[in-house]
């Protein structure tokens, strides 16, 4: 099995999109994950053009990018006010920031003017030092306190600059990884002053080595004495000796260290300050950790398996190294969640070196620890938070309790884990798919003999599991973030989960041979699908048991269909009922159904008819009926008695059963690749949401466009010339906008949004003669328009070049380029002809 | 060729020219005040933040490193400059529970006018920002404020791409979560 290394390339899927909408296959599974960097535009070509040959094909991702652009239009809106106030700083900012730097500037020069005067008392000569001694008084006297700390803290460098407040991150938690390279001489003083705020647990880390070679300086050495072992608010100071070592040393300073360096080296020291610790692996997930103090400093490591607070504390002497394991155990009874209240945790210490003491205390006992020998106990804790993602345990340690010391931990987690699918009974399921998503792709893989499959856990972040249905047993969905480090998970698969119910007429006579199917409701959505190809048909008592269903999806609805004998032309009689999942024996309520005859209609013609049917719950249904008028011009269609009806025609949507003989319609909700991408909405929050038809087609000739809303309504936009249409925000989620243009081709794009209600604004067009022109010199087949209006700026009109045809544009200025010709400019007026001449 | 002038201006700067400097304030001051808007949504906060984050800059010039583009780490600077400045008021994010409250209500209540309840829904994302840890905010507030791609937000914030990515999506998803959890509450 491959193992899915480093950090993920793109940005991990929304994972509750993922919970609600599992991908359907392989290519869905890679498809969620490169959504969110496709709306980011931060794909290459070759991905990009992958994401939009796949979501033009499924309907299932289409949906998921509208909800991934959904997404980034709240967060743009959000951003709104700041884009624009970002350019509104007051012009005397600037002055007072020179003015700042100015006074800063002074201050500098001051403190060097000191520094120079400090060097000159001591080569200098008796007569020199009096000067000094002298000018210092008087400084002094007149200075004052203040003169007299900077005196006292002749340091080169105030470690006050940002890059040391970076540094200082870490104590909040910060991944940053910050270095910085301070210069200094001998006699020079590094002082962390009170500028510096280390939060709980907060650590500064300070190195001295050599300068550029990196070799050892003669004569230096770090002396860790009286350093702060970094507990909150404590002081340390650390300071150079004799031998530095050729890693340099490693200081862990508290808040108000100071670090002074002693003779002048032969060489310039560099300080390097820098975050070692990505992550603090305390009160956190289960795995194992490499923890090592350096530099002779003793320590102690409190461990937190859970709510009840410190489980343990681990006291070290000087130079202790140790491998810290923490494993969850498990139970099949509680699954299939990471962690969970009450579980069991297991933590072992083993003691690798030590040439001090180590001593590990649980609450009043202690225990000395022994190297080579593993101390191990059992606690309680809640993992859930803890283990989510590298995200959250970073918001977990900031919650590390005040006083404990942190050493220096080298964090080393392994990568493999295990997942084991269950039965019921506890026993082992072989041969279940297990599919797990994550955002570097889609991986398959099946249970062993033991019901267990090794799982990548190299990828930090979300990882989705789904076992589809195998047999009897229907799948859990669980969702794996971070993986446990060595640990291993079961996925309990319930056997038998299922739906019991029982289809009866409307007079309480139990109806036999119905088919029963069940429907997947998408709450989102509010639509309801056909779950796999599940299939029962009731007994003669008109029960009906459905098997082997996903017991994660959410609720379902069961559709009951009637056969009708053939003599009654094998018509499908439709019962629609709303069954929760899992429900114990449920009762189908039957609908009435009728078979409606549509006369008018042109021999063959294709008719599209949209049933809305309410549901049990406040939910309604929608089904669509698509008909082909037979010899007579007529065609039948049976629906549910009590439902409502639309058909589709270029004359609109029909109420009620008198449709009109209307253009015949391809395929409603078809969309062609280009044309889907070509209807652009704008992420601008004005009360009319502006969206552009600006394809080719969309601007020759006329048609229609129709509005779809969540709960089926279909509602047109008018059978007119539809460029530069303006639609605001439904109040329901989502809507599509379907374009069907008199060519037949139909353009269609599904919105979503959460307020506004449905407002419609035809712009007006007018018509724009074509010139006749034979030959188009560059071979260019058509023409842009360009709006030179400024509230229309964004709008681009592009048309095909035919000589001498007639083509609509929204009314406005235009600069009109293309078909080889020197651009030139051109109004449009509502309702009037005018001529294009290049 | 902007980043080319940066350096430029730096090398002067190092060379004690304040005059270049003023330039580097002149060209780089709204990116950061926009930052800082963005961070601690007052003008006077995000003002005293700029100010700040050019005296550090400045204070910190013998040390940049002239091969390297200035905006990264002028927007590191800021960005810590602003973490500064949050900490010290982190009581306001109480105030801040209180008004998504009062907002959640205007989200769910199908009565309220619809650009009251757009409003409400844009600024219930706002507040929601505001609530994310500095560190899954900050990306945010680079992309969609400053329109940095990956790849400067990484540099900005001295991590890498894939860690800006996780963080991007990490805060995505609590916002959503937090999102319902609002309407839900109300």
């Amino acid at each position: 099995m491959s193992q899915f290394q480093g950090s993920p390339k793109h940005q991990p899927p929304n994972r509750r999109d993922l919970e609600k909408h599992p991908p359907a296959g392989p290519d869905c599974g890679l498809i969620r994950g490169l959504l969110r960097d496709f709306v980011d535009h931060d794909l290459d070509d070759r991905l990009r053009s992958r994401v939009e040959e796949h979501v033009h094909a499924c309907r299932s991702c289409s949906l998921a990018l509208a909800r991934a652009e959904h997404e980034a239009l709240l967060l743009s809106d959000a951003f709104a006010d700041e884009r624009t106030r970002a350019g509104q700083a007051r012009p005397r900012l600037v002055t007072q920031i020179v003015d700042a730097v100015r006074r800063e500037e002074i201050v500098e020069s001051d403190h060097r003017r000191e520094r120079r005067a400090r060097r000159n008392l001591r080569p200098a000569g008796v007569a020199a030092s009096v000067v000094a001694v002298v000018g210092i008084s008087f400084a002094l006297a007149l200075g004052g306190q203040w003169w007299s700390q900077r005196f006292e803290e002749p340091a080169v460098f105030r470690v006050e600059t940002a890059a040391f407040a970076e540094r200082l991150e870490f104590a909040e938690n910060d991944l940053t990884s910050v270095r910085r390279v301070v210069p200094l001489r001998a006699d020079d003083q590094l002082s962390i002053g009170s500028q510096v705020q280390t939060g709980e647990g907060g650590e500064l880390s300070l190195s001295v080595w050599s300068n550029e070679s990196g070799a050892r300086p003669q004569g230096r050495s770090v002396g860790p004495a009286g350093t702060g072992s970094a507990a909150a608010g404590s002081a340390g100071n650390g300071s150079l000796g004799n031998g530095l070592g050729a890693d340099g040393f490693r200081v862990n300073l508290g808040a108000d260290s100071r670090l002074v360096i002693g003779d002048a080296p032969a060489d310039p020291l560099r300080v390097r300050s820098e975050s070692e610790v990505e992550r603090r692996p305390w009160q956190l997930s289960a795995g194992e950790f490499h923890i090592s103090s350096r530099g002779g400093q003793a320590g102690s490591i409190a461990i937190e398996l859970g709510p009840n607070g410190r489980a343990g504390e681990l006291q070290f002497g000087g130079g202790v190294e140790a491998w810290l394991s923490l494993e969850s155990v498990r139970r099949p009874d509680r699954l299939p969640t990471v962690g969970g209240s009450g579980e069991e945790i297991r933590a072992r210490v083993e003691l690798l070196s030590s040439d001090g003491t180590a001593i590990l205390r649980r609450g009043a006992e202690s225990q000395p620890l022994v190297v080579g020998r593993t101390v191990e106990w059992v606690g309680r804790g809640e993992l859930d938070e803890t283990l989510a993602s590298t995200e959250e345990l970073l918001e977990s340690s900031a919650r590390l309790p005040e006083g404990v010391a942190v050493l220096e931990p080298e964090v080393r987690v392994e990568t493999s884990a295990e997942l084991q699918v269950v039965g019921a009974a506890g026993e082992a399921v072989v041969g279940v798919r297990v599919e797990i998503v994550t955002s570097e792709g889609f991986q398959r893989l099946e249970t062993d003999s033991e019901g267990r499959v090794a799982l990548p856990s190299g990828e930090r972040g979300l990882v989705g599991i789904t076992a589809p249905s195998g047999g009897d047993y229907a799948s859990q969905l669980a969702e794996l973030r971070s993986l446990p480090a060595r640990g291993s998970m079961t996925l309990q698969l319930a056997a038998e989960q299922g739906i019991r119910g029982r289809v009866l007429e409307s007079d309480g006579q139990a109806m036999s041979e119905a088919i029963v199917v069940p429907m997947v409701v998408d709450e989102l959505f509010e639509r309801v699908e056909r779950w796999g190809d599940h299939l029962v048909v009731t007994d003669p008592q008109g029960n009906f048991e459905l098997r082997g269903l996903p017991a994660e999806l959410g609720p379902y609805q069961v559709l009951a269909v009637e056969i009708v004998p053939m003599d009654a032309g094998a018509r499908k009689r439709p019962f629609l009922a709303r069954i929760e999942r899992q429900a114990e024996r449920q009762t189908i309520q039957r609908f009435a159904s009728e078979v409606r005859r549509f006369p008018d209609f042109d021999p063959g013609e294709q008719v599209l008819l949209v049933e809305t049917i309410p549901g049990l719950s406040s939910r309604t249904i929608v089904v669509e009926h698509e008909a082909v008028a037979g010899v007579d011009g007529s065609f039948e269609v049976e629906v549910c008695a009590s439902g409502s009806l639309r058909i589709v025609s270029s004359a609109g949507p029909i109420e009620g059963d008198k449709p009109r003989v209307g253009r015949v319609l391809t395929r409603l909700g078809m969309r062609s690749g280009s044309r889907f991408e070509s209807l652009v909405a704008s992420a601008n929050v004005e009360d009319l949401q502006p969206v552009y038809l600006n394809t080719p087609a969309s601007l020759v000739g006329r048609g229609v466009v129709l509005l779809e809303r969540a709960d089926g309504r279909l509602q047109t936009l008018g059978a007119t010339d539809f460029a530069g249409l303006r639609v605001a925000r439904p109040d329901d989620l989502p809507f599509s906008l379907t374009a069907v243009f008199d060519d037949g081709s139909i353009a269609r794009r599904l919105f979503e949004d959460e307020t506004g209600e449905l407002e419609l604004e035809i712009q007006r067009v007018g018509e724009v003669l074509l010139p006749k022109m034979p030959d188009l010199g560059d071979g260019s087949q058509w023409l842009r328009f360009r709006s030179l209006d400024e509230d229309q700026a964004s709008l681009e009109v592009v048309v095909p070049f035919t000589a001498g045809a007639a083509v609509s544009v929204p009314e406005g200025r235009y600069q009109v380029s293309g078909a080889g010709q020197s651009p030139t400019e051109l109004e449009v007026k509502p309702g009037v002809r005018v001529e294009l001449e290049f | 060729m902007r980043s080319e002038l940066d350096q430029e201006l730096m090398r002067e700067v190092q060379r004690g020219d304040l005059a270049a400097f003023e330039q580097i304030v002149e060209r780089h001051h709204a990116t950061v005040y926009g930052l800082a808007f963005s961070m601690l949504r007052s003008r006077e906060d995000a003002e005293e933040t700029t100010q700040d984050t050019f005296v550090k800059l400045f204070r910190a010039r013998d040390s940049f490193d002239l091969s390297r583009r200035l905006e990264p780490w002028l927007l590191r600077i800021a960005g810590n400059t602003c973490r500064d400045q949050l900490r010290r008021r982190k009581v306001e994010r109480r105030v801040v529970a209180t008004e998504a409250d009062q907002l959640a209500h205007l989200l769910v209540d199908d009565s309220a006018p619809v650009a009251e309840r757009r409003e409400a829904t844009r600024q219930a994302v706002r507040l929601e920002v505001d609530r994310l840890s500095d560190r899954l905010r900050m990306p945010l507030v680079l992309r969609y404020v400053e329109g940095l791609n990956n790849q400067q937000i990484a540099d900005a914030l001295g991590i890498s791409v894939s860690n800006v990515k996780v963080r991007m999506a990490r805060a995505k998803d609590l916002l959503q979560g937090r999102l319902e959890k609002l309407k839900e509450g109300a």
